[in-house]
């Protein structure tokens, strides 16, 4: 993912190094200051060597806003790209063999999608972090090789200590993280289902529901909390021991004349310093295998196994010629799970119902038609070339009316272009008039996923929107299950006005459709 | 119809809730505050023996070298334990009056009037309950603690340089004005940036769960570039409010790391003076350059929580706001079961001065199924929520086994309501918690025996794993016919006497219909009920038709009679069934 990035990453990871050996440098320069300006009260000295602490913080200063910038430009783009590829894959006609929750596709989509492209972090702040240590090994190798010897060889038995011992408290401390966010989860459930709850007269059930899981919460934050509590205390143990020994063999050098009273500064200066880096890479591991269990869930979703088998055919223009005519359906001995081998002819440009008693049966129907579903056995054809390598635009929307937040006329359009007179003849033709009559008309935004609406009214959208599209062959899967006596009379009595010319299917309609139909066939 | 929006409390109010969730609590507070006093001076004898050795070595005295060392070691291991255990307090504290102002604040949303719930809208609830208390959670957790304990390391480090030799202390100052100018540039560029970015992120997760949701359509349509391309617009606006976000927060770092330099060269500039003018020690002086520079990491700390602190005060406000609004009156107890008549006396109601029902009258006996007819924005729902005793009648009365819930004294047991909507909602978690919202305590052959009646046992016990599959939201996903039944199951449990159905089976579609009809054929069988019908075949069932129209009671009677008669229901009663074939 980030291969087009090379260049970005190079800088992210030099930038966050460089502002850590920075960092590594104040204490040597705190040191120098001391030794050569301050003891021997040399004003000269004092002029140079404070520049010097000024330019180690202009190197301080740009290299952070180097590494920043570019870790944060790196890891955003990396991860526009890969949630793009995400997206593209879920929306893709192939679809999944094995369905997925939106709720987990959405947390993929998000934390683990972010978390894939923080591995620009984990790499710059783990590099820099190592750089730091390095820095100061090496600063006091050049003061004293024993002291460096022993930052050397004290670094990574703390790392690894460190990380032995944080390793459970993290795993403790994300289980218990997630009951926390459950105590909102649960309290954002409740309150979605309050009129559900108002019809049970159950809010005194829903409110010990949500004591209870805040009950679990708090008691889950409080051993967060221990553990959390016990990792500082660790961490900054481990600082101390070791500027203990550091502070020791430096002061007994000192006093044996081995090193000078500028070296001796530094080097506790720098022994203060370290333990911070030395800190943060104890947490690499961790953090890595976060981002590679985060890439995995995205994987697993880049490569779920597919629905249907959409290979090169191409996909028929979204947009049918405007002299789009009615085709011939057949339907040779169709089978899917719950729908026995079903065998119809649809004439070009009737108007036939398919009445199937399963409802899972028509939703197979349905998806088989929309090309999302390979049927058990049996095949379709239109105008007898079979459906998944014809040309002809078949357009068989689901059951459910899911519209997309933005006006009426985006949902009526839904990525297409249509003219005022057209929209005018859908508005009729699905009896929306009581809707656009509203305020803003056309333009009255429906909320988010439509929600605005009742459902009778989102159900009437998403048939304006089917008609919408003159599709040589339109299957409408009872379409007026959620609308009123009153108007589905009225959309039956305009339905074959609309689709005139033009094949349409109807399956599992309510009686006043099938009333309108050429043909019955029943299943 | 207009929304109107929760309140949000003022800072007055804020602070009064807060004085009033801590005070129960100072032991605590006190004990906290102590133990991170501690720390925070166990951390200043750090730099202090490290300049004594300094002096130790100057003076050549190697016999203070190692007590100093072990003075090192014993303030280390001290400060180490006295910081874990000061910020576990601390969290620990900020735990408990979390969960507590949660607690208070959902169970109040859940009791809230229906009028003020419908004026609001839920998406303001929810989000009360879940983003404040979420924002102000991760606060509580991750920045009160590390703020606090960084706080007194400041504090307590500034007056140590000071009882050093206060000059050093007014050198450190020198950092002061550009922190404050840097803080306040901040404060004002980056509260907007962040707002936006969070924005832009809200929105491409919503555009992204559309389209996840929608993918069968988008599918059909062949609109997935489209699509796509709407995500990614979204996708690119966060990036660009995200860098905007972090140039914001580098330019602030920068001038912070500006002032750590001038605060640094002033102190060493006071050492150099200092020592020249033998006021001080070279060891003093190491120290005190040794302090101001252990104060980089915490003044960074306590300056960038700012921002997060003022959040999380914006979160708590809009919690404390909810406090203020009031509780629904509680209904007085209900017996389970058994069926009881209904009574509409002149019932009159108005959403916001909107005619909704005017003088409605009518009786249902016991036992009896009636079924409401009529136009969208009728009145229908009205009666509905009205017979729920979720909204109260402006005019008239509205009794239920001859009780009139409005002026029942406690004490008085009124007969059980049940109602089930059109978008039934399932819940979040194990089915069998699900269906305990209706009867709590139920055991699992109660909840079988209910989903039996209902015609759902089959396919629950299909599930992966029976009455344990998490469902709702995250989890199994189940169709509009299921979810139906879960509540059709739900209201066999909850076992009122009055049930009203709003158009149950709306939705479903298909041969959905039939299994949904028999199902609320055997729920409803020794009850009291209404239902909402749009499919006139349930009206033709019932045993009474009521015919609403703008609000009035127009017909009502039985189905042939009405349909004889060739009103308003004789009308519509034509135009439903003409070509119905069976």
């Amino acid at each position: 993912m980030f291969r087009r990035r090379r260049l970005l990453v190079a800088g992210s990871i030099a930038g966050l190094v460089g502002h850590q050996i920075a960092e590594a440098l104040v204490p040597v320069v705190i040191g120098l200051v001391i030794d050569r300006a301050i003891a021997p009260n040399d004003p000269v000295a004092l002029a140079w060597t404070l520049t010097a602490l000024g330019v180690v913080f202009v190197g301080l200063l740009l290299s952070w806003r180097l590494g920043e910038l570019a870790s944060v430009r790196a890891s955003e783009f990396a991860g526009r790209d890969v949630r793009l590829g995400l997206v593209s894959r879920l929306l893709s006609r192939r679809g999944f063999a094995a369905p997925r929750s939106p709720g987990e596709l959405l947390s993929i989509a998000g934390t683990d999608v972010d978390r894939t492209a923080g591995i620009v972090w984990v790499l710059g702040s783990g590099g820099a972090q190592l750089a730091a240590v390095l820095t100061a090994a090496i600063a006091l190798l050049a003061i004293s090789v024993p002291l460096g010897i022993l930052v050397l060889v004290a670094a990574p038995v703390l790392v690894t200590v460190m990380h032995v011992v944080t390793a459970p408290l993290e795993r403790r401390m994300a289980s218990e993280q997630a009951a926390v966010a459950a105590a909102s989860a649960t309290a954002s459930d409740l309150l979605t289902g309050l009129r559900t709850i108002a019809g049970l007269g159950a809010e005194q059930a829903a409110v010990d529901r949500f004591e209870r899981v805040n009950r679990r919460s708090l008691d889950a934050a409080t051993r967060a909390v221990s553990a959390k509590a016990a990792y500082t205390a660790a961490s900054l143990t481990g600082s101390a021991l070791l500027l203990a020994a550091i502070a020791w063999a430096a002061g007994a050098e000192a006093l044996a004349g081995t090193i000078s009273i500028g070296e001796l500064i530094a080097v506790l200066g720098l022994a203060q310093f370290v333990t911070w880096p030395i800190g943060g890479l104890a947490f690499v591991a961790a953090e890595l295998a976060t981002v590679r269990a985060s890439a995995k869930r995205v994987d697993g979703v880049l490569a779920a196994e597919a629905a249907v088998d959409a290979s090169p055919t191409p996909t028929a223009a979204p947009t049918p010629p405007a002299t789009s005519h009615g085709a011939e359906l057949v339907l040779d001995g169709l089978a899917t799970p719950h729908l026995p081998a079903l065998s119809a002819v649809v004439p070009a440009g009737s108007v036939t119902a398919i009445r199937v008693a399963d409802h899972l049966a028509a939703r197979e129907l349905v998806e088989v038609l929309a090309g999302a579903r390979t049927p058990s056995s049996g095949r379709v054809l239109v105008d007898g070339v079979p459906l998944e390598a014809s040309a002809v635009p078949v357009l068989a929307p689901p059951h459910e009316a899911t519209l997309f937040a933005g006006t009426l006329r985006d949902n009526l359009e839904l990525h297409s272009t249509l003219d005022d007179a057209r929209l005018d003849e859908l508005v009729r033709a699905a009896a929306l008039d009581d809707v656009v009559s509203g305020a803003g008309g056309l333009e009255r935004p429906v909320g988010e996923r439509g929600y605005s609406l009742s459902g009778g009214q989102r159900q009437r959208v998403a048939l304006a929107r089917a008609l919408g599209r003159d599709a040589a062959v339109l299957v409408l899967h009872d379409p007026t299950s959620a609308v009123d006596a009153v108007t589905e009379a009225r959309i039956a009595e305009r339905l074959p006005a609309a689709r005139s010319g033009r094949t349409t299917v109807l399956v599992s309609a309510s009686p006043a459709l099938e009333r309108l139909a050429d043909r019955l066939v029943t299943a | 119809m207009s929304t109107t929006p929760l309140p949000v409390a003022g800072p007055r109010e804020t602070r009064r809730e807060l004085r009033r969730l801590l005070r129960g609590r100072a032991g605590a507070l006190t004990l906290a505050a102590a133990v991170l006093l501690l720390a925070a001076l166990a951390g200043l004898a750090l730099p202090a023996a490290l300049g004594g050795i300094v002096d130790a070595v100057l003076g050549g005295d190697p016999g203070t070298l190692l007590p100093l060392v072990l003075v090192i070691a014993g303030v280390g291991l001290a400060n180490a334990v006295l910081t874990g255990l000061g910020r576990a307090l601390v969290a620990r504290l900020g735990e408990r009056v979390l969960a507590e102002l949660r607690g208070l604040v959902v169970t109040r949303l859940i009791r809230l009037p229906a009028t003020v719930v419908e004026r609001a809208g839920r998406g303001d609830l929810v989000s009360r309950a879940s983003t404040d208390t979420r924002i102000v959670g991760d606060v509580v957790t991750n920045v009160v603690p590390a703020f606090a304990s960084a706080g007194f390391t400041v504090v307590v480090t500034l007056v140590g340089l000071g009882a050093l030799d206060w000059r050093f202390a007014v050198a450190a100052l020198a950092a002061v004005p550009v922190q404050l100018l840097a803080l306040r540039a901040y404060l004002k560029r980056a509260r907007p940036v962040y707002r936006a970015a969070r924005a832009a992120e809200g929105e491409r997760a919503q555009r992204i769960l559309e389209s996840v949701d929608a993918a069968e359509t988008v599918r059909a349509y062949g609109v997935s570039a489209e699509r796509e391309g709407v995500v990614d617009e979204a996708a690119l606006h966060s990036v660009e409010l995200e860098r905007r976000a972090a140039r914001v927060s580098v330019g602030f770092w920068n001038q912070l790391n500006l002032a750590e330099f001038l605060g640094l060269a002033a102190v060493l500039g006071a050492g150099f003076l200092l020592v020249g003018a033998d006021l001080a020690t070279v060891g003093a002086a190491t120290t005190a350059a040794l302090y101001f520079h252990a104060l980089f990491g915490p003044v960074g700390q306590v300056l960038g929580s700012i921002d997060e602190l003022q959040k999380a005060a914006a979160g708590l406000a809009r919690l404390v706001g909810v406090l203020e609004l009031p509780e629904r009156g509680r209904r007085p107890a209900s017996a389970r079961g058994g069926a009881a008549s209904l009574e509409f006396d002149h019932v009159g109601f108005a959403y916001d001065g909107v005619t909704a029902l005017d003088g409605v009258s009518f009786d249902v006996a016991p036992g009896e199924t009636v079924a409401l007819v009529g136009a969208s924005g009728a009145g229908k729902s009205t009666v509905a929520a009205l017979v729920l005793g979720s909204l109260e009648p402006e005019r008239g009365r509205v009794l239920v086994g001859g009780i009139d819930a409005g002026a029942a004294t406690a004490g008085t047991r009124m007969p059980r309501i049940g109602l089930a909507g059109q978008e039934p909602h399932v819940f979040a978690g194990p089915l069998a918690d699900d269906l305990r919202l209706a009867r709590p305590g139920a055991g699992d052959e109660e909840l079988r025996a209910a989903l039996d009646v209902v015609g759902a046992l089959g396919w629950v016990d299909r599930l992966p794993e029976g009455l344990g599959t998490v469902v709702g939201s995250g989890g199994h996903r189940l169709t509009i016919v299921e979810s139906q039944q879960l509540a059709l199951a739900r209201l066999l449990l909850h076992d009122p006497a009055v049930l009203v159905l709003d158009e149950a089976t709306a939705a479903a579609g298909g041969d959905g219909d039939h299994v949904l009809d028999r199902a609320i054929a055997r729920v409803a069988a020794g009850r009291t009920t209404m239902t909402i019908a749009h499919r006139l075949d349930q009206a033709a069932r019932a045993d009474r038709v009521i015919v609403l129209d703008a609000g009035g009671v127009v017909e009502q009677g039985r189905h042939e009679e009405l349909v004889a008669a060739g009103g308003a229901y004789g009308r519509l009663w034509a135009a439903w069934s003409d070509g119905r074939s069976d």
